[in-house]
């Protein structure tokens, strides 16, 4: 990303943040009104963890009909990216679980689905870990990034809500202007963000891998 | 005040993404160096 | 060669499944009134509030809980402090123990409101 990219995304997410706290109203009828405010939070790192799950099955598929090594490392990016985004809305999730409900943790349907689909991708990592043959290695990571991402909705959204009569979590959230004008901008912060990431990290990624490469064959030539 | 806890997380996590991608840039430069070494001596 | 991955993919497949049926059955981790009553240890249970049985009696804040799909009404004590928005609450968690009388609450939790909006010109917070 150019240094003006750059700075326009720091702009505008600073520009979000500033409306968060100035701007959006503290939310009636929680037991903490004031830090209803950490679903702008919350949510937009839910919607970018699909984005980011999204991705990595889009390479992966990219991969499995291709068979180019590239997609792989795009898939495993995204793979890493939609972890990250798991994880961020768990935390955010449960420090808005104690605030309101008054506990952590509870084993809410929600927060139940969410650490299986954190073990998924934590599975996914250790599978990869354990394959030496680079295209092995891609082709089964392509096909397990495919549950995986096919997961992320079922068990962040569509599963709990079967449950949502038994779940602390509102059935249907609805959100005045100030709190939509906050998400959804928030939400656009982090996906560019996101962009920044994967291209960096795709990059990153394929540096190591040809200094590894390099590295190998000259100790071979030394020996 | 009430929502400094929030201001903290909020920070927390964009700082931390922001801090995340700085450092990532910083590092690829490193290692383009060290791969065009690399090849150099090859 | 090829059947390695096919294989993996089918094992991995088979256990997601396994697991995602095994657990979407004990998704919850509310049990109902009745088993409540039978069971000695602390249990979560979850119910409806019935605003009418609300009683604050030397520091005990006791109110009545009704399960949406039996009906089934249970009494609960806590001695602790009220949750702030206990008021405007629809529906309660406690977590505790059925004593062979009342439901004996260590702890509530509250189920948020749907919806975010300012406050606006009234203040909650304050008892």
């Amino acid at each position: 990303m150019t240094p003006v990219a750059k700075g326009a995304l720091f702009v505008f997410t600073a520009g979000c943040l500033s409306y968060i706290f100035l701007k959006v109203p503290a939310a009636q009828g929680f037991a903490n009104p004031e830090l209803a405010r950490l679903v702008t939070m919350h949510l937009p790192c839910a919607y970018v963890a699909l984005v980011a799950a999204v991705i990595a099955a889009w390479h992966g598929i990219a991969y499995l009909r291709k068979r180019d090594l590239d997609s792989d490392i795009k898939s495993y990016v995204g793979a890493k990216i939609a972890f990250l985004y798991c994880f961020l809305t768990t935390i955010t999730g449960s420090m808005f679980a104690r605030v309101q409900w008054g506990s952590y943790w509870n084993w809410d349907p929600r927060q139940t689905a969410v650490a299986v689909l954190l073990l998924v991708y934590a599975a996914y990592f250790t599978l990869r870990a354990s394959i030496e043959d680079p295209e092995r290695r891609a082709a089964l990571s392509a096909v397990y990034v495919l549950f995986a991402s096919i997961l992320t909705p079922m068990l962040g959204y569509v599963i709990p809500t079967f449950f949502i009569d038994q779940s602390l979590h509102p059935k249907f959230a609805k959100f005045d202007l100030s709190y939509r004008m906050a998400i959804y901008p928030m939400a656009i912060a982090l996906a560019w963000h996101l962009v920044w990431m994967f291209r960096l990290s795709v990059r990153a990624e394929k540096v190591n891998q040809a200094i590894a490469e390099l590295e190998l064959t000259s100790e071979g030539g030394l020996a | 005040m009430n929502l400094l806890p929030m201001l903290i997380v909020a920070l927390m996590i964009l700082g931390g993404l922001f801090a995340f991608t700085l450092m990532t840039e910083r590092r690829i430069a490193t290692a383009e160096k060290r791969l065009a070494e690399l090849e150099n001596d090859k | 060669m090829k059947l390695g991955p096919i294989i993996a993919s089918v094992a991995i497949g088979a256990a997601l499944v396994g697991a995602g049926t095994a657990f979407v059955k004990n998704l919850t981790p509310y049990i109902t009134f009745s088993e409540a009553l039978k069971t000695n240890g602390t249990v979560q249970v979850m119910g409806g509030l019935e605003k009418s049985s609300v009683k604050l009696t030397s520091g005990n804040l006791s109110f009545t809980l009704v399960e949406k799909k039996t009906g089934t009404r249970l009494p609960v004590v806590f001695g602790h402090t009220k949750p702030a928005n206990f008021e405007m609450a629809i529906e309660i968690t406690a977590i505790g123990h059925y004593d062979g009388n009342v439901f004996q609450a260590d702890n509530l939790l509250v189920k948020c409101p749907s919806k975010y909006q300012g406050t606006e010109t009234k203040s909650y917070g304050t008892k």
